[in-house]
C-alpha cells in the first residue's frame, strides 16, 4: 500500500489530472443519472467521485 | 447542527493551517467530511447529492477557466521576458528607497496581480527589491502587502467572479461596494508599503504622493468594475497606477544624477501583449451589437426542486449561466493567443516556447483546480443541505449587531486558511449572505467586507508567506515575514471593518 501510494505521490501532476477529470465527469453523469432516475448509476458515479477525493487526499 | 455544520470548515482550517497540507488535501478532506455528515445528519438523499455535484460542476467550471486562461496569459508574457522587461525598466525611473518601494512593489505589484496574481507579484518583486538593496524582510513585506488590495479584481476577476457565483449577486450589485472598500484599503496598503521601506519619515515626505497614486488606482479600479470590467479592473488600477508613476517616480528621481536609461521600445512591446486584453474587453463590454452576439450564446443546466428528509429545500431553477463567447475566459484566451503572435513577430521566443507556456500553465493549475474543485463542491453540498443555514443562523446569534465589524475577519481567516481570496469566497460569500439576511443588513455589503477581508488576509496565508520567503531569500525565516505582515494587514482589515459597520447604517 505504501509503494502505491509513493507512487501516486512520485506522479502528483498525473493522479491530479485523473481526479480532476474523473470528478468532473462523474459529476456530470450525476446530473443526467438523477433525470433518468438511476440509483445503480448514481451510487457509482458517486463513488468515483469519492474515490477521487480519497486520492487527493493521499498524494 | 452548528457544531456539525462547521465541522468541515474546521478540517480544512486544523489541516491548512495546524498540518500545513496543501488546498488540495485539504480541500478532499473537507468535502469527504461534508458529505459524511450530509448523509449522516442533515438528511440528503442519492438524488438531492447527485444534483448538487452537477450543480457544483458550473461553478467550477465557471471559476477555473478564468483561472486557467489568467495564468496561460501571463505564461505567454512571461515566457517571452515581457514580465522581466516592464520589471527592469522600472528602477531607472527613480534613485529614492522609498518611491521605488512605491512604483514596483504596491504600484507593479498591483499590475501584476491586475494581469496574473497566483503568488507571481511576490515572485517577480521580492528578487528585484534585495537587487535594489533593500533589506530581504522588507523585499518579501512589500509587494506581499503592495498587491494585497488589487487581489478581488486582480487574476482577471476570477476572486471577484467566484464571490458572484457562490452567492448569485450579480456584478452590478456587489462591485460598487466592493471597489470602493477596496479603493480604500487600498490607500492604507500606500501608507503601509511607504512605512516599510522607510519609516515614519518615509511616510511623512511621501504620503503626498501615496495619495495621488492610491487615489488614481483605487479610482480607476472602481470605474472599470463599476462598468462592467470587472474582470479586468484590478489590471486597470494597476496601469492607471502605472501611468500616474512614471512622472511622479522622475519628480521624486532622488540623489542619484542618472538612474539608468530606458529602453522605451522594448518596454512598449512588453506591455502591448496586454494592450491586446484591454483593447478586446473594451469591444465585447462596450459595443453593444459584439456584447449581445456574444451573449446569445449561454450554456446552463435545469434543476428541479430539492428537499432533504429534514425538510431543507432549495428551490428548482437553472444553475450558474455560462456565456460561452463573452466568458472572461475566452477573451483571456484570445487576448493570449494575440500577444503571443505579438512577441513572437518581435522575436522574443526561444525554440519550444508554446510548449513550455502550456506544460507550465498546466503544472501549475492542475493541482490548485483539485483543491477548488473539493472546496467549490463542500460549499454548493453544505448549502443544499442547510449546514450553511444552520452556520448562518449559529453566527447571528452569537455575533448579531456585531457581524459587520467581524464580517471581513471572517473573509480574512478564510482566506488565511485557503490560502486564496477565491478559494474564501467560495467557502464563506453564501454563509456570509445568509447570515446577512438573517439579520436584515444589506448583502452587498457584507459580501464586499467578506472579499476585501479575503483579499488582505490572503497574503498572510502561510502558503503565499512560504512563496514569499523562497524568493526573497528568506526560507526558514517565515515566522519574521508573518509577525511583521499580521500588524500590517490587522490595521487594514480594521479599516474595512469600520468601512463596513458604516455601510451597513447608510
Amino acid at each position: 500500500m505504501k509503494k502505491i501510494i509513493q507512487g501516486l505521490r512520485d506522479a502528483k501532476l498525473k493522479t491530479h489530472l485523473i481526479v480532476f477529470f474523473a470528478v468532473m465527469v462523474s459529476s456530470l453523469g450525476l446530473y443526467f443519472a438523477a433525470q433518468n432516475g438511476s440509483n445503480g448509476i448514481m451510487w457509482g458515479l458517486l463513488l468515483v467521485v469519492v474515490f477521487g477525493n480519497l486520492l487527493a487526499l493521499v498524494v | 447542527m452548528f457544531w456539525l455544520a462547521i465541522t468541515p470548515i474546521g478540517v480544512i482550517l486544523v489541516l491548512m493551517v495546524g498540518l500545513r497540507w496543501g488546498a488540495s488535501r485539504a480541500g478532499a478532506a473537507g468535502y469527504l467530511s461534508a458529505l459524511a455528515i450530509a448523509i449522516a445528519f442533515f438528511g440528503a438523499r442519492l438524488e438531492l447529492l447527485a444534483y448538487t455535484h452537477a450543480k457544483a460542476l458550473l461553478l467550477i467550471i465557471d471559476v477555473l477557466l478564468i483561472i486557467w486562461t489568467a495564468f496561460f496569459l501571463y505564461r505567454v508574457a512571461d515566457e517571452a521576458g515581457a514580465i522581466r522587461v516592464i520589471g527592469q525598466s522600472l528602477p531607472h525611473l527613480t534613485a529614492d528607497r522609498g518611491m521605488q518601494a512605491l512604483v514596483i512593489g504596491w504600484v507593479f505589484g498591483s499590475f501584476l496581480q491586475g494581469v496574473g496574481g497566483f503568488g507571481v507579484p511576490m515572485a517577480v518583486i521580492a528578487p528585484l527589491l534585495v537587487g535594489l538593496g533593500f533589506s530581504p524582510l522588507s523585499a518579501v513585506v512589500i509587494p506581499s502587502v503592495g498587491h494585497s488590495w488589487a487581489i478581488t479584481f486582480g487574476s482577471l476577476g476570477s476572486s471577484f467572479n467566484a464571490l458572484m457565483a457562490a452567492t448569485g449577486y450579480s456584478w452590478e450589485e456587489l462591485a460598487a461596494p466592493a471597489a470602493l472598500f477596496l479603493g480604500v484599503a487600498g490607500l492604507g496598503v500606500g501608507f503601509v508599503v511607504a512605512h516599510a521601506a522607510g519609516g515614519w519619515a518615509a511616510v511623512r515626505r511621501l504620503s503626498g504622493t501615496v495619495l495621488i497614486l492610491g487615489g488614481a488606482m483605487g479610482t480607476g479600479q472602481y470605474l472599470a468594475a463599476t462598468s462592467g470590467l470587472w474582470n479586468i479592473g484590478g489590471f486597470i488600477g494597476g496601469l492607471t497606477g502605472l501611468v500616474v508613476g512614471f512622472p511622479l517616480a522622475r519628480w521624486h528621481r532622488g540623489d542619484t544624477e542618472d538612474n539608468g536609461s530606458l529602453d522605451w521600445h522594448a518596454l512598449l512591446t512588453a506591455i502591448s501583449g496586454y494592450a491586446a486584453l484591454v483593447v478586446l474587453t473594451l469591444c465585447i463590454q462596450l459595443i453593444p451589437i459584439i456584447h449581445d452576439t456574444l451573449d446569445k450564446y449561454r450554456f446552463t443546466l435545469n434543476f428541479p426542486r430539492l428537499v432533504t428528509t429534514l425538510g431543507h429545500t432549495t428551490p428548482a431553477g437553472p444553475g450558474r449561466e455560462i456565456p460561452l463567447f463573452r466568458h472572461a475566459s475566452m477573451i483571456l484566451l484570445v487576448s493570449a493567443l494575440i500577444a503571443y503572435l505579438i512577441y513572437h513577430r518581435a522575436g522574443w521566443y526561444k525554440d519550444g516556447a508554446f510548449l513550455r507556456i502550456v506544460s507550465g500553465t498546466l503544472k501549475r493549475v492542475i493541482t490548485s483546480s483539485v483543491g477548488i474543485t473539493a472546496m467549490v463542491s463542500m460549499a454548493v453540498l453544505m448549502q443544499h443541505v442547510g449546514m450553511t443555514d444552520a452556520l448562518a443562523q449559529g453566527l447571528s446569534t452569537a455575533m448579531g449587531r456585531a457581524f459587520p465589524a467581524l464580517s471581513p475577519w471572517m473573509g480574512a481567516l478564510g482566506a488565511f486558511m485557503t490560502g486564496s481570496n477565491t478559494n474564501s469566497n467560495v467557502v464563506f460569500a453564501a454563509l456570509q449572505m445568509r447570515t446577512a439576511e438573517l439579520l436584515g443588513f444589506p448583502v452587498a455589503i457584507i459580501l464586499a467586507a467578506q472579499t476585501s477581508g479575503a483579499a488582505l488576509g490572503s497574503v498572510i496565508a502561510p502558503t503565499k508567506i512560504v512563496v514569499g520567503a523562497s524568493t526573497g531569500g528568506m526560507a526558514g525565516r517565515e515566522g519574521e515575514i508573518m509577525r511583521k505582515m499580521l500588524l500590517y494587514i490587522g490595521i487594514l482589515i480594521l479599516l474595512i471593518s469600520f468601512l463596513a459597520t458604516i455601510g451597513v447604517m447608510l
